[in-house]
């Protein structure tokens, strides 16, 4: 919650001291095109938001974008080929704040580490729910223990390994264990509890239309605050879990980006997610847009990477 | 919603959105626009010998990707388009084997044999018509078949198959079309063998990216579209450079098109039982992954060449008959809307022009091609169910421009034959080459395709047929990731490919199909 | 010795690739073995999809020798030369494309990078490297013709600068190669 809304804060202190930036940041203009990795598959609404913004961009700030897609591995594929990039401005990258964090701790080989990026600025955050169609009759998530101690096989849809960590310490504090179903993006887990081949499963915002609908039901919020859509939703920390899955989408740039051009890109994202086409599309999907920056962004994400370890410990 | 309502979108999706111009104060749909401009391609493309539909699909995909770009409605413009080429291409693909005796695909090769006769006798025009009929015909009724097949059949998928059952489906389907593609049964597990192989570089559940010996490049997995427009363009292109050495200067075939008036409609009581029975085994060929257009017009034409026979009429087969063009176009024509039934209710390609629909759909996103494409929302509308509709709309479009203006098209392309292959395959090999680049935006993408291209060379030149490469390419992920699901949802059952009645079923088939075909074909 | 027919050769070859793939590449690069115990439950690893691809390719080979096509055809070394000749001609066009337009591009202040999407930089590499690739495959592909160099080159000019201006003019997103690479 203090997250979010330092957040906020953040960024409207920001947005309105605008005049009070640096003249260097102001002046700043990319030398030659900018190369947006995004990190997520063509399509989905991650894409679709991080090319709305590159858009915004070239139409407000006149400088040239070309979006590319590196996909895989949760997001270190696409971090691995910024890092070598120049750390001149001219290559940002989105992914989710979970691959700085738990991927990049988990994935020793990759050799990743927050301190090898300069973080930009989150553009939203996660809705983090647990769904179920609601014919099955389930309100909260407390029932689906019931089902679970009651002898009932449960198939936990997750779409990331820290995820299927959680699900596990969630199954592990209640005395249950699930069927845990790893499946790539999070539109596949959506699909597989509407198909039936999942009984409940994590979505991250893309359940909103059928929640409304009335044809899923948010049982839980995953995160640290109450979902948006259904603010009774329980927290996980009334089913004895210390964890949460909170995340955001950010923009990062290779380590060593020059202070100038730091703030001239943060906060032309920021603008372009609270204005413009990609703000009405951020709304819509993510709940509404959320701008960390600076230092505060920095912060955020060694506390996730150091958080990480204590996650993968409980679900040994 | 209900069904109808879905319906009703999915029309007014391909008649209404986004107007591309005004015509008479009305605005004319883009969608319209592209199967238009995708059928007059596609009829080109099909004349000319050494091009053919699925070649035309891969350059277009990624232009049309970047004039469109990747949100949902991008889907119908970009699909249409592709069908506009796959069904001018059904139709186009007969031109060059009438007029000069020079099939530029294998489909086509029965068409010559009574269509050349034809034209040599001077009546080319007349065997241009019948063809067209024949094959708007079979085309036709397949897309007929189509609609009301795939959704039907996607919600007994649904409806009766868990994780398990889908995984021993899929593994049916590979088996199936391993055994049936191709001259042998080794040959085809050996080119799905590859193409599963090149499917599970990098693509792994684990952080480390399997199977890459460290190439930092590899650690994104292979590029779909490096491996399929490699294995099936470039290689094809290498060995038509090589054999064009041998060939020669290309003869340039005399135009014999007579310019006499013809009617049709006189000959069509001793035509359409050909057309129909070639459309009946063409549809059902097509709704089989994998068999494919050449052996549903070699069906076709031999049924029909049976009972002509029977009949003593004169022209005999092979010596001009109209009976033959009918029997071998409405056969393969027939072919391609039945294979979408496999397409959009199974999410499985069953030819070469299936596969970059496929690729289409995963390039743009936003339609995952299988069973919930058909599941009826509760409530509320379901997007892809709509596109699905807005899909056969369009084939429907195409159709009406097939009928109306098809023919008209078919005549005007005979001139395509004459442009020399020498030139136009390295300009097909840069522009496929600078397609991928554009895609993937890094050199080694070019270099992993035109390896690819070297693999699907070799595969020409030893016998192997690269189509099972292929669709095992696109549906390894799938497999392995419907396996480990399967296997986590029951809790780590090693026996669940053989767990219930249907999966047992579906994994017994798949071993029977793979050991009859072995001992079919000696 | 009674010579091997070509798909007793293929069968061969591919049964050890196959063993190769099983029994040593496999084992050295994946990570996780055929099943792995996480969280308490046995799950599939990545070592099990490639597996059974290797299982799929050693079948292939077994069935492709014991029943060879003796009609099947057969690789002849004018079409291994066929290969090494478009070996050569890719390496050529693509070292041009890749690295004639940095090269020009260092002689001036700021280097090529930021030079990589205006004109004339960006057409350096590419058209130059298209026109080699497609004059030397046409020319390879009519050797009886004689056809004359510069009549190639053009057609491979021709070709190459339609191509990229068909990407480049409509759409401003894309780049053209080599200039992602940079």
């Amino acid at each position: 919650m203090q997250n979010y809304l330092k957040g906020a804060l953040a960024a409207l202190t920001l947005s309105l001291g605008l005049t009070a930036a640096p003249a260097t940041a102001e002046s700043w203009a990319p030398e030659g095109p900018i190369k947006m990795i995004i990190a997520f598959n063509a399509g989905g609404g991650a894409d679709t938001h991080a090319r709305l913004v590159a858009e915004d961009l070239q139409t407000t700030m006149g400088w040239d974008v070309i979006p590319e897609q590196i996909t895989g591995k949760g997001g270190l594929n696409a971090l691995v080929a910024l890092r070598d990039m120049p750390a001149d401005g001219t290559a940002i990258a989105l992914v989710v704040t979970e691959s700085l964090g738990y991927n990049a701790r988990a994935a020793k080989s990759a050799g990743i580490t927050p301190t090898d990026f300069t973080p930009l600025t989150t553009t939203a955050g996660f809705q983090m729910g647990i769904i179920a169609k609601a014919d099955r009759g389930w309100t909260t998530f407390g029932d689906v223990l019931g089902a679970a101690k009651a002898g009932e096989d449960i198939r936990f849809g997750v779409m990331s390994p820290k995820l299927a960590d959680l699900a596990y310490v969630i199954g592990a504090a209640n005395d249950v264990a699930f069927n845990i179903i790893e499946v790539k993006g999070g539109r596949a887990t959506l699909d597989g509890v509407i198909a039936g081949d999942m009984d409940v499963s994590f979505v991250a915002g893309a359940q909103g239309k059928a929640v409304a609908s009335g044809a899923l039901v948010n049982l839980a919020s995953a995160m640290s605050e109450p979902l948006k859509q259904t603010p009774d939703a329980p927290l996980l920390a009334a089913y004895n879990v210390p964890f949460n899955a909170n995340g955001h989408f950010a923009f990062v740039a290779p380590k060593g980006l020059p202070e100038a051009a730091r703030t001239a890109l943060s906060e032309a994202i920021a603008k372009a997610t609270a204005s413009g086409k990609a703000s009405g599309m951020i709304k819509k999907a993510f709940g509404g847009n959320v701008n960390i920056m600076g230092a505060d962004l920095q912060s955020l994400l060694e506390r996730d990477y150091d958080a990480a370890g204590a996650l993968m410990e409980a679900a040994q | 919603m209900d069904i109808w309502g879905h319906i009703q979108l999915g029309v007014q999706a391909v008649f209404f959105a986004n107007p591309a111009f005004e015509l008479f104060g009305l605005g004319v749909s883009i969608v319209l626009v592209m199967v238009a401009a995708g059928f007059v391609l596609g009829i080109v493309v099909g004349a000319t010998p050494g091009l053919a539909g699925p070649i035309a699909m891969a350059i277009s995909l990624p232009i049309l990707i970047s004039v469109f770009g990747y949100s949902v409605d991008a889907l119908l413009p970009v699909l249409g388009f592709l069908i506009g080429i796959m069904k001018g291409a059904t139709v186009g693909g007969a031109v060059p084997a009438i007029l000069f005796n020079t099939p530029g695909t294998p489909d086509a090769y029965m068409t010559a044999l009574d269509g050349f006769p034809m034209s040599r006798r001077g009546e080319a025009k007349r065997a241009l018509k019948i063809a067209h009929l024949s094959s708007a015909s079979g085309d036709t009724f397949s897309d007929v078949v189509l609609v009301l097949c795939a959704p039907f059949l996607a919600i007994l998928v649904e409806r009766y198959l868990d994780l398990p059952e889908k995984a021993a489906l899929l593994l049916l389907s590979l088996a199936f079309i391993a055994s049936v593609i191709g001259g042998s049964v080794g040959k085809g597990l050996i080119s799905m063998g590859l193409g599963l192989l090149a499917a599970m570089i990098a693509t792994g559940e684990d952080f480390y990216p399997r199977l890459t010996m460290g190439a930092p490049g590899l650690s994104g997995g292979i590029p779909l579209a490096a491996a399929i427009l490699g294995v099936l363009i470039i290689g094809e292109v290498f060995k038509s450079l090589e054999e064009l050495r041998s060939e020669g200067p290309q003869k340039v075939a005399r135009d014999t098109q007579s310019r006499q008036k013809h009617r049709l409609w006189p000959e069509l009581p001793r035509l359409w039982p050909h057309i129909l029975r070639s459309s009946i085994v063409g549809t059902a060929i097509g709704a089989l992954p994998g068999v494919g257009s050449t052996l549903a017009a070699t069906l076709g034409y031999t049924m029909a060449s049976r009972s002509h026979a029977k009949t003593g009429r004169t022209p005999a087969f092979g010596q001009g008959a109209p009976e033959g063009i009918a029997a071998t176009e409405a056969a393969n024509s027939s072919v391609s809307g039945a294979n979408l039934i496999p397409v959009l209710s199974l999410g499985i390609p069953g030819n070469a022009a299936a596969v970059f629909l496929i690729l289409a759909m995963e390039s743009i996103g936003g339609f995952t091609p299988g069973p919930s494409v058909f599941a009826l929302p509760a409530s509320g509308t379901n997007p892809e169910l709509v596109i699905a509709f807005g899909l056969f709309t369009a084939m429907f479009c195409a159709n009406a421009l097939n009928w109306t203006l098809g023919g008209l098209f078919m005549r005007q392309v005979g001139i395509m034959s004459r442009v020399p292959k020498a030139i136009l395959l390295p300009v097909v090999l840069l522009l496929t080459l600078t397609a991928i680049y554009v895609q993937e935006g890094k050199m080694l993408a070019v270099w992993i395709t035109l390896a690819f291209g070297l693999l699907g060379y070799l595969m020409r030149r030893t016998g192997i047929s690269p189509l099972p490469f292929v669709i095992a390419f696109i549906l390894a992920g799938k497999l392995e990731a419907t396996a480990r699901q399967a296997f986590a949802a029951t809790g780590s059952d090693p026996w669940l490919l053989f767990s219930s009645p249907i999966a047992f079923t579906f994994t017994s088939l798949a071993i029977f199909v793979v050991f009859w075909n072995l001992r079919g074909r000696k | 010795m009674q010579k091997l027919s070509s798909d007793r050769w293929l069968g061969l070859l591919v049964f050890a690739f196959a063993l190769v793939l099983l029994f040593v590449w496999i084992p050295l690069d994946t990570e996780t073995g055929l099943l792995e115990k996480l969280r308490r439950r046995v799950l599939i690893g990545d070592a099990l999809g490639p597996t059974v691809a290797g299982c799929v390719l050693l079948l292939g080979a077994v069935l492709t020798w014991l029943r060879p096509d003796p009609c099947a055809p057969r690789l002849r070394p004018e079409n291994l030369r066929w290969i090494a000749a478009l070996t050569l001609v890719f390496a050529l066009s693509l070292a041009l494309m890749r690295h004639l337009g940095p090269l020009v591009g260092s002689l001036t202040d700021t280097g090529y990078r930021p030079l990589r999407n205006t004109l004339p930089w960006k057409y350096i590499g590419y058209i130059t490297g298209g026109t080699l690739m497609v004059a030397a495959l046409s020319g390879m592909a009519q050797p009886a013709q004689k056809r004359r160099l510069w009549a190639l080159l053009l057609t491979g000019f021709c070709a190459a600068t339609l191509i990229a201006l068909a990407y480049d003019l409509p759409f401003e997103d894309l780049l053209l190669p080599p200039n992602g690479d940079l």
